[in-house]
């Protein structure tokens, strides 16, 4: 098989990673092409890219979901391939086929794989056939008759879960399988409620579970790679908010083991392109046994936090995607990839973590990015931008990376703090905080963590002299205020004094 | 005539014309008094207060040096309506101004009767309103001098207007009922 050589790159996104792609592109010397929608008409990459061509929809994410505006907009810039960046269509393999069948490259895995992965119970079934991880479960259609049984043979901790589920309603945990029965009961009874189905299955319990995800890239003639691992288990709601290379919780060989099921889960798939395979891992409680990983799913596209591998590696994923994708071979093997030093995401979002992480608004009035050594900025807004709830609210990923986490946590607070966004309310500082957090600089994470420290979010207000300083200058700003000042001694001195 | 110099050169009467901003949730209530040196910056009781200024921006305008009592600290600013935005020491910050004038009007929001008082001492220029009228929201209800800057005062909402308390030439301190109104229920 081989691919067409590929001369003008089409990104099928917005924001930040349209930028992130458009910057790679342009070193490669092709010629680009963006889509976007009129709200986002200031956003930089409109001005990046040789050619903006505007969609519409219902909404503006209903034009960022419109294939085939996208690809007509492809054929219209006289693109050869197109981008999907992540989100969006980037999983749809509709749309992968469509791409194909209009005679255009699309920079990602095959339709074949994104159908496998993106059918969660499939991608399961899939991965524990061919005997890697999966959290031991009980399902319950099996065999009703057993289920009870089976699931009391998987061990406590366990999750008890609607089948039909989703968002977290109807879960339960089992600590003591004496309560087992009860909670099934009871699973099933707000499964039916909920979503009209109380059939259910059950899975281990991870206690403290930490989100660990394997990088992979694949070629068109079988070669597979992984690219070590991230660790993304500071989350709110299921959305990651720092992510870093490599994981503070994995011994060596852990880390080897993990990343090899991934590359063998990615061969076993026949998988093309750039994907990430993502485990559960977990340390049973307060004992020494070693940490256990369970399959979750595979993201079959460049995930958000694909920066944190790009600096320890060394490489531009993008670049790979887009090579791969135009036929070349991988032009390295699996011992050449090194890593080096720690590096760390962080993601600002237009957002009030105090207020229960409220999204915010408003328009960019003064802007400007950190640049200290061994900090990056992928962002995907301008001056003068007005920030709208059209879309999602992440403004930019800020990354740092140094020769030790302590290093590269210690880059990231600076870079938080010479980064200037004014206008827009943002999640900055509660970034700082958790970069500040003692749990966190040991890296003693997991995916429940901000959840027992609400205290993060939170903040604290203005101490005394910083108040002072922030009235201050709010007074001298506001010219009522000062006008006020300004009048009083002339008034005393003409006037005496207002009595009584 | 010759002012005689104290720690409070201003007398009750003149009060205190505290201004008040609101950052995270809370209002801080604050003031300015203006010497021979610049400004000085009273919050709550403090008496003689900060010596402050702010150096003009350059090009862009956005990057400042606030210097309290002689000590310099770079800033970044913007302003938007009402909104004071302010970057230092490493973090972001919002303060909105309450302009008196306008959350006088927003005050007069409930049923019943609404007084609504001088924000500050000063002089009526013209009440063009008689008990008995209909008024709508943002209707004049009252035009006063102070400082030698009018501000018109005007209807949070429809009302009714109960009593007109000042005539025009009068005076008065601040808090003064100026005008009483019934919401339009």
């Amino acid at each position: 098989m081989t691919g067409h050589p590929i001369r003008g790159l089409l990104v099928a996104n917005r924001g930040e990673i349209a930028m992130r792609v458009l910057r790679t592109a342009r070193r490669l010397g092709l010629r680009t092409a963006v889509v976007y929608h009129t709200i986002d008409r200031d956003a930089p990459a409109v001005a990046a890219a040789d050619i903006a061509i505007p969609i519409i929809g219902a909404t503006p994410v209903a034009a960022f979901l419109d294939g085939t505006q996208i690809i007509a907009a492809a054929h219209e810039a006289g693109m050869d391939a197109i981008h999907p960046g992540y989100g969006f269509l980037s999983e749809n393999a509709g749309f992968a086929r469509a791409v194909a069948a209009a005679g255009l490259t699309f920079i990602g895995p095959g339709p074949d794989a994104i159908d496998l992965m993106g059918d969660k119970i499939r991608a399961r079934a899939f991965v524990a056939e061919r005997g890697f991880p999966v959290a031991p479960s009980a399902i319950e259609d099996d065999d009703p008759s057993t289920f009870t049984a089976r699931a009391r043979r998987l061990g406590a901790p366990v999750l008890v879960k609607p089948s039909a589920g989703g968002g977290g309603k109807g879960m339960r945990i089992v600590r003591d399988m004496a309560e087992l029965e009860a909670a099934i009961t009871a699973a099933r009874s707000e499964g039916q409620r909920y979503f009209g189905d109380g059939r259910l299955y059950v899975e281990r319990f991870v206690e403290r579970p930490r989100h660990i995800e394997v990088q992979v890239l694949g070629d068109a003639y079988g070669n597979i790679v992984h690219l070590f691992e991230r660790e993304c288990s500071v989350q709110r709601r299921f959305q990651k908010i720092v992510e870093e290379s490599p994981s503070p919780a994995l011994l060596a060989e852990e880390r080897l083991r993990i990343c090899a099921a991934a590359a063998g889960i990615a061969r076993a798939a026949g998988y093309r392109n750039a994907g990430t395979v993502e485990f559960i891992y977990g340390k049973p409680h307060g004992t020494d046994l070693a940490g256990e990983f369970y399959f979750l799913e595979m993201n079959t596209r460049l995930q958000v936090e694909h920066p944190v591998t790009e600096m320890v590696t060394g490489l531009d994923l993008v670049e790979q995607q887009i090579r791969i994708a135009a036929g070349e071979h991988l032009g390295f093997d699996q011992d050449e990839v090194r890593t080096t030093g720690h590096a760390i995401e962080v993601r600002l979002y237009a957002e009030a973590p105090e207020r229960d992480y409220a999204p915010t608004t408003g328009d960019v009035l003064a802007l400007r990015w950190p640049a200290g050594e061994g900090v990056r900025v992928d962002d995907g807004i301008a001056p003068r931008q007005r920030i709208t709830s059209a879309f999602d609210p992440m403004l930019a990923k800020i990354i740092a990376h140094g020769s030790d986490r302590a290093t590269a946590i210690t880059r990231l607070r600076r870079a938080l703090h010479e980064t200037v966004l004014l206008g827009c309310e943002t999640n900055a500082a509660f970034l700082d905080r958790l970069l500040a957090d003692a749990g966190f600089q040991a890296g003693a994470v997991h995916t429940g963590y901000l959840d027992l420290h609400p205290e993060i979010a939170q903040g604290m207000p203005p101490d005394e002299a910083t108040m002072a300083r922030l009235l201050a200058v709010a007074c001298l700003l506001t010219r009522p205020v000062t006008e006020a000042a300004d009048v009083v001694p002339s008034l005393h001195a003409a006037m005496g004094a207002w009595r009584n | 005539m010759s002012c005689p110099r104290s720690t409070q050169p201003w007398g009750p009467g003149v009060t205190d014309m505290q201004s008040r901003f609101t950052l995270l949730g809370a209002e801080h209530s604050v003031w300015l008094s203006r010497s021979a040196d610049g400004y000085r910056l009273h919050v709550g009781a403090s008496g003689d207060g900060l010596a402050i200024s702010l150096s003009r921006g350059a090009t862009g305008g956005t990057d400042r040096v606030l210097t309290v009592e002689g000590v310099g600290t770079p800033v970044v600013v913007a302003q938007r309506d009402d909104q004071v935005f302010i970057h230092l020491d490493g973090r972001a910050y919002a303060l909105d101004f309450l302009d008196p004038v306008r959350s006088l009007g927003e005050d007069a929001a409930g049923a019943g009767e609404n007084d609504i008082r001088a924000p500050m001492p000063g002089v009526v220029i013209s009440v063009p309103i008689r008990p008995g009228d209909t008024v709508a929201a943002g209707d004049v209800l009252v035009v006063i001098e102070s400082m030698k800057v009018q501000t018109t005062l005007r209807a949070g909402l429809a009302a009714t207007v109960l009593s007109v308390h000042v005539a025009e030439g009068q005076t008065f301190d601040r808090d003064h009922v100026l005008v009483t109104l019934r919401a339009a229920s």
